[in-house]
């Protein structure tokens, strides 16, 4: 018995929606398919990690680039705030670490005494130097006024979304 | 109209439009299903930037072929090596014949003090395609290149934020990429002659650097009396002819031929090679075959300077055609 062309269409057509349906169903499945109950703390730690780390690469991707250097900035000055030296040490060029600051003790040591505890930050220019960038950075403490502000320049070199090195005029 | 009226009509229309219903309805499935698989998939996010080094910064629809790109990059950085190294010789090899001949009067110490002046100590650099043009049929990739200080390694701790910078210029030859530095783009051998029973007017050559023409012009006086091609006494001497204006030259010195003279002059016009504009005839536009010529220094009187010139034998314009055709 011949199947009327417009029957072969509908059926073709169903065939379609089944497979891109089961197609829609498993890649929805693979994307939540994390299972935490097998996880130890410090798995579970890595794995939220990632994510945090995904979220915000995933924000800086949709940011342009001057946004992105004042991202970093902020990130470094908000490690040094929390007294996560290490965290901020990281951050360095490893060229700039050796010719200022040799150990984290040092660096330690000079953005304790160099740095205000609390900081707001107004960047007044930034220039791209083939994949380097330049920022000028008016640094101040909102708790003691205006004197207490301080031209800076920050270094940046971009290697990935939040993969950076960095560098600053020491004083 | 009653309820099975209405029943009845859409019975009908469902059924008389059955099969055009399910095709919309296929459609609108697969079209969902593709629209839930795109918001699922992986996308990785990427660091998008400005910086595009291998598109012209003048005209940002031309960009150096992808072939070239690489081969481009890995000269600049040998070249930039070399002159970090302090290897001067080698630097200066990488150039092209012309360049070396007519940018640097083939004179190794000449190629040393330019780049002394812009990398008196190690550089590090940035390349930016500033522009692409045509002489002839060879497409030239005009490159910016910035040098700086390491500022990542200082921070720019005690200094300010400053670079030097000089065009490097490519080409794609039978025997592969050709480079010169210091500004020089070309070099073209213009022979173009005017003449008349007074002057014989011979533009040998020219040199194009990035912001200026260098026309080499040798001047023969065919007569018995001064010649006074520029003095500064007349405006627009000697000047370029551009297809919507004139150029002066840089260096306004006189061009002043004694009887039977022949003078080889270079003379100077500010140009960007970019600049769109094609350079058509050196216009000579008061030139005066003088009987009697006294100079024109501050100890002569205005009033010798202005009878000499009204009693000259002839006053004439002459034009030399420079156009590469």
């Amino acid at each position: 018995m011949k199947m009327k062309k417009d029957n072969k269409i509908v059926i073709v057509g169903l065939i379609i929606v089944v497979i891109l349906g089961l197609i829609a169903f498993f890649t929805t499945r693979d994307e939540d398919s994390i299972d935490y109950s097998n996880m130890t703390n410090e798995e579970i730690a890595v794995v939220v990690e990632e994510e945090v780390n995904n979220m915000v690469k995933n924000d800086l991707g949709e940011m342009g680039e001057r946004d992105r250097m004042e991202y970093y900035v902020s990130s470094f000055m908000k490690a040094i705030e929390n007294e996560e030296y290490q965290e901020a040490y990281d951050m360095l060029y490893d060229e700039f670490k050796q010719n200022y600051f040799k150990t984290l003790a040092d660096f330690e040591n000079y953005v304790k005494t160099k740095f205000p505890s609390m900081s707001s930050m107004e960047y007044t220019n930034i220039e791209r130097n083939g994949t380097v960038y330049v920022l000028w950075v008016t640094i101040s403490n909102p708790l003691s006024g205006k004197d207490s502000s301080r031209e800076m320049n920050f270094v940046i070199q971009e290697n990935d979304l939040n993969d950076f090195d960095l560098s600053f005029s020491v004083i | 109209m009653n309820f099975t009226e209405v029943r009845l009509k859409i019975r009908h229309f469902l059924r008389k439009y059955k099969r055009i219903l399910i095709i919309i309805l296929i459609i609108w499935a697969i079209i969902f299903f593709i629209n839930i698989m795109l918001k699922n998939r992986n996308i990785e996010p990427e660091a998008t930037t400005t910086y595009d080094p291998h598109t012209s910064v003048i005209d940002s629809g031309a960009s150096t072929p992808s072939s070239l790109e690489q081969p481009i990059e890995d000269l600049i950085s040998e070249y930039v090596g070399y002159c970090n190294e302090g290897n001067y010789q080698k630097a200066f090899n990488m150039l092209s014949e012309e360049c070396r001949k007519y940018g640097f009067n083939d004179d190794v110490e000449e190629f040393m003090q330019h780049v002394l002046v812009r990398m008196p100590t190690p550089k590090e650099y940035s390349i930016q395609d500033y522009s692409n043009i045509k002489y002839g049929n060879t497409r030239l990739y005009i490159y910016e290149i910035k040098y700086t200080d390491d500022l990542l390694a200082t921070g720019l701790t005690n200094s300010t934020y400053t670079y030097t910078s000089e065009k490097l210029t490519f080409y794609d030859t039978d025997t592969g990429l050709e480079m010169s530095a210091g500004d020089f783009i070309y070099y073209e051998d213009v022979k173009a002659i005017s003449e008349n029973e007074y002057l014989k007017i011979d533009v040998v050559s020219k040199i194009v650097n990035y912001s200026i023409e260098s026309y080499e012009v040798t001047f023969t006086n065919r007569s018995n009396y001064t010649i006074v091609i520029a003095d500064g006494q007349e405006t627009d001497e000697a000047v370029l002819v551009l297809p919507n204006e004139t150029r002066n030259r840089t260096d306004l010195s006189e061009i002043v031929l004694s009887p039977q003279e022949t003078a080889t002059i270079t003379l100077t016009f500010p140009k960007f090679v970019d600049d769109g504009d094609i350079s058509q005839s050196l216009l000579f536009s008061s030139i005066r075959v003088m009987e009697k010529y006294s100079g024109t220094g501050d100890e002569i009187p205005q009033e010798t300077i202005q009878s000499e010139i009204d009693n000259a034998i002839a006053k004439f314009s002459m034009t030399v055609n420079v156009e590469n055709n």
